[in-house]
């Protein structure tokens, strides 16, 4: 097994002032709920927990942009206002992962520093261009959602804050299949985005982004180019969900996923587009 | 290194190991055995307990993360022998039976009571789907829940 020493702080600067002097092999915890899991094969001397600081546990809005505090977890995300109203693909997400118990320890911070293939929240920070602070021995810099893969981190960076613009007339949801339903690892996701008139009934821009296809999510640039001006009806969720069968098809061609996954995709559109724009399920599937 | 935790309103002061788990900390240390270990990973919620007011997996939460927190495990909810509501529910429904998930149920159960006393069938749905019963069926136990609150409702 392999030994590490823990120290825990409960403001940030002390932490900072713990990296710049600390010369060993860091990691961080919070929610702990993969950290556990892999603490026996891991190699760190120190582990700083971070899950008592509560300067990084907030919701804020500012300036044209929503700052959310990396100790937010999952159970705070989902019931936060602000979150459930400017970042429902968030709050959605929120409340379908893990359990209960899960959700009341897990971390937004330490999700996406996991940056797992099936993350939840990677594909709606991709969809909205968001981005994350990180704090280091040598300062602060921000990294965009779409630079976020596995060990993306440097040595003894904390992830401190993600940064969503804010955003009046924009909606979002999402969506996960996995092999059951909750408690559930993601095997597709989806998180959707739209800029929507409502009086015309029509998507000004769209994007969707695509989890658990590749090693980080994706937003097929040509499904954007489909949305854009499109009326929302089942004809349009119809064409929608047929482009992203033919997208799955292209992105994973020899795995052994692509047929159940390729189909999939379907019902997940129409589960997001039901949920956005309210428009029933069977309706769809009957036409 | 030495923390300090309130459990079931005692408070302790404990040495703990850098990779000792809260669970361990309860069963080894503490000789509260009703917390069990099942997949020891988050899945099974055989292990739960209510951490500052909010249901936990005890094998997911470093003893050390639990330093100045208020632990309720099964044990503080039968004290002085007198079962709770929640407990009794169980039992007059027939929702135990080989009991090993029980604990976890109930303190999930707990949790849900002491934040929404009147909750809806789907809340209790989603509260339990983090603990795992291989024996019941969940129906006896969605109802002993529901029954534990109707009762609380009625007392209140």
């Amino acid at each position: 097994m392999n030994k590490f020493q823990i120290i825990g702080f409960n403001k940030l600067s002390a932490v900072v002032n713990e990296l710049q002097q600390n010369t060993g092999l860091v990691r961080f915890v919070s929610g702990a709920t993969d950290f556990i899991n892999e603490m026996h094969e891991m190699s760190c001397n120190c582990v700083i927990d971070v899950s008592q600081i509560k300067e990084l546990q907030y919701v804020k809005a500012e300036a044209g942009l929503i700052g959310i505090g990396s100790g937010m977890t999952f159970t705070d995300l989902a019931a936060h206002k602000l979150i459930r109203e400017k970042i429902t693909a968030l709050a959605e997400a929120a409340e379908q992962l893990g359990s209960v118990q899960i959700r009341n320890r897990a971390t937004i911070g330490g999700n996406i520093a996991s940056a797992s293939p099936a993350n939840d929240s990677l594909p709606i920070l991709v969809a909205f261009d968001a981005s994350i602070v990180v704090r280091g021995p040598e300062g602060t810099r921000t990294i965009s959602a779409a630079d976020i893969k596995k060990n993306f981190l440097r040595d003894k960076e904390l992830i401190t804050e993600i940064i969503f613009p804010l955003t009046s007339n924009w909606r979002s949801s999402f969506g996960k299949i996995g092999s059951r339903t909750t408690v559930s690892i993601a095997k597709l996701s989806m998180a959707m985005l739209v800029e929507y008139n409502f009086e015309q009934n029509k998507i000004i821009s769209g994007k969707i982004a695509l989890g658990a296809l590749g090693l980080s999510p994706t937003c097929p640039v040509h499904v954007q180019h489909f949305m854009k001006d499109q009326t929302v009806d089942s004809a349009f969720a119809i064409m929608l969900a047929d482009l992203l069968t033919e997208t799955v098809n292209e992105m994973i061609p020899g795995r052994a996923s692509r047929p159940y996954k390729a189909e999939a995709i379907k019902g997940l559109t129409f589960d997001v587009i039901s949920r956005l724009f309210g428009i029933q399920i069977q309706q769809l599937t009957k036409e | 290194m030495q923390i300090s935790i309130t459990v079931n309103g005692t408070n302790y002061n404990l040495d703990v190991e850098p990779q000792e788990r809260l669970l361990d900390t309860l069963r080894t240390k503490l000789k509260l055995t009703g917390a069990k270990e099942g997949c020891g990973e988050g899945e099974c919620g055989a292990c739960t307990v209510i951490m500052d007011g909010k249901a936990v997996n005890s094998c997911m939460v470093l003893a050390y993360q639990a330093r100045d927190t208020n632990i309720m495990t099964i044990e503080g909810l039968a004290q002085h022998g007198e079962l709770d509501v929640i407990q009794n529910a169980f039992v007059e429904n027939g929702a135990v039976q080989c009991g090993y998930c029980t604990p976890g149920m109930v303190m999930s159960a707990k949790a849900l009571l002491m934040k929404n006393p009147d909750p809806s069938e789907e809340e209790i749905k989603t509260t339990i789907s983090g603990n795992l019963c291989r024996c019941t069926g969940y129906l006896t136990i969605t109802k002993a829940i529901q029954a534990a609150a109707n009762e609380l409702k009625g007392a209140g």
